[in-house]
């Protein structure tokens, strides 16, 4: 699924000249570590992530004449890649729950033995849907609206999925959690 | 929150390589991308352009008169998957048709706008080959009609691996209708007007 113009926060057009490839690229070396960064954390391994990076740039190259018009490109580009990884590393889920149903295993996460859990295994301990927003919320710092429009979501699940997470992750990394009212 | 903040961001910044690889990767898999399509396009044009040979072929000639109106065949029926085979192999074992199954619901994909997702009831028996099979039996620009079918193990198959069933569960079958799916409506099974989409 694809963000529509909504989730790239359109604000207004930009000026059109030059290459396009040349274009994307730069906006290519700019983006795609932080995105990188951003997939791996909500869940994919490194090489699902780099495929479903460049996935969204090839995307973004056969688009570029409607997206460049976006004041956010990297917004269009990330929002793909996130919802495609996301759907992804779900029926991943539902596999591994399958087959752990099969093998007659867990394969939960032990919790923490006095001493708090490392980021990583306290994010597996949450769904990937609540890891994108737990990612996008508090590391890019997107508010609450555009992480809606970037997952094509209800701001209202965006806010109970981040309660969620944040209600999940607070005591596995031992840190104090603060409920902020408006969520 | 603060220190959930820091954590978080640490671990990303963990997880962000340096630099980008060279562009030059996107653009490979996107020429990799044209080139598919192209080959698929060429194949639908070959196959419209076999088609109308054949129809040419057999059109009667200008002085007679048709025995019924001439109607043309919409492009999209070249992409229909048509009748399911009666047997298959996977890998050394044979599976034969038994029949068809009921479609119990179908579903846009939600990340292919020309997909679908079909569910239809799990078998009964153990077997971990792939039993189930759908079909697009025809589509046009206003319908698709789809049908789901059962396979079984032909007799006196060296089958000796068993699986337990996940949970009982519907088979979820994705499908690739090979154009946009839009508004269309999806009748399923391969006679009546069961509309399960749109």
């Amino acid at each position: 699924m694809e963000p529509d113009g909504g989730a790239a926060r359109v604000r207004g057009v930009r000026h059109i000249d030059g290459d396009p490839a040349a274009e994307v690229a730069a906006l290519y070396a700019r983006t795609w570590p932080r995105l990188i960064g951003v997939l791996v954390s909500i869940g994919g391994s490194r090489a699902d992530a780099e495929e479903v990076a460049q996935d969204a740039y090839v995307k973004l190259l056969g688009r570029w004449d409607r997206i460049r018009r976006y004041d956010d490109p990297e917004a269009w580009v990330r929002a793909v890649a996130v919802r495609t990884l996301v759907s992804r590393l779900r029926r991943q889920q539902v596999a591994a729950r399958a087959s752990a149903k099969l093998l007659g295993r867990t394969g939960e996460v032990r919790g923490p033995d006095g001493d708090a859990l490392d980021v990583s295994a306290a994010l597996a301990r949450i769904t990937p849907a609540q890891r994108a927003v737990v990612v996008l919320h508090h590391v890019m710092d997107l508010p609450i609206e555009q992480v809606a429009d970037e997952l094509g979501l209800p701001p209202g699940t965006v806010k109970s999925r981040l309660a969620r997470a944040r209600q999940a992750l607070a005591p596995l990394l031992a840190v104090q959690e603060e409920v902020p009212h408006h969520v | 929150m603060s220190e959930l903040r820091e954590l978080l961001t640490e671990y990303v910044d963990e997880q962000t390589p340096g630099q980008a690889p060279p562009f030059t990767q996107v653009e490979h898999a996107v020429r990799r991308k044209r080139r598919t399509r192209s080959l698929a396009a060429t194949a639908v044009v070959a196959l419209v352009v076999g088609g109308v040979a054949v129809a040419s072929f057999n059109l009667p000639r200008a002085e007679e008169e048709p025995a019924t109106p001439a109607t043309s065949a919409p492009v999209l029926g070249v992409l229909d998957d048509g009748p399911p085979p009666a047997r298959f192999k996977y890998g050394t074992t044979l599976l034969i048709l038994t029949g068809e199954i009921p479609v119990v619901s179908v579903t846009a994909d939600p990340l292919h706008s020309d997909g679908l997702i079909v569910e239809a009831a799990r078998d009964d028996s153990e077997t971990c080959l792939p039993h189930t099979m759908v079909r697009i039996l025809a589509q046009d620009a206003k319908t698709v009609r789809i049908a789901a079918y059962r396979y079984a193990v032909a007799p006196d198959q060296p089958e000796t691996q068993q699986c337990l069933k996940p949970g009982g569960q519907d088979l979820r079958i994705p499908l690739d209708l090979r154009w946009q799916l839009g508004n269309r409506k999806v009748l399923a099974g391969t006679t009546g007007n069961r509309s399960v989409l749109n």
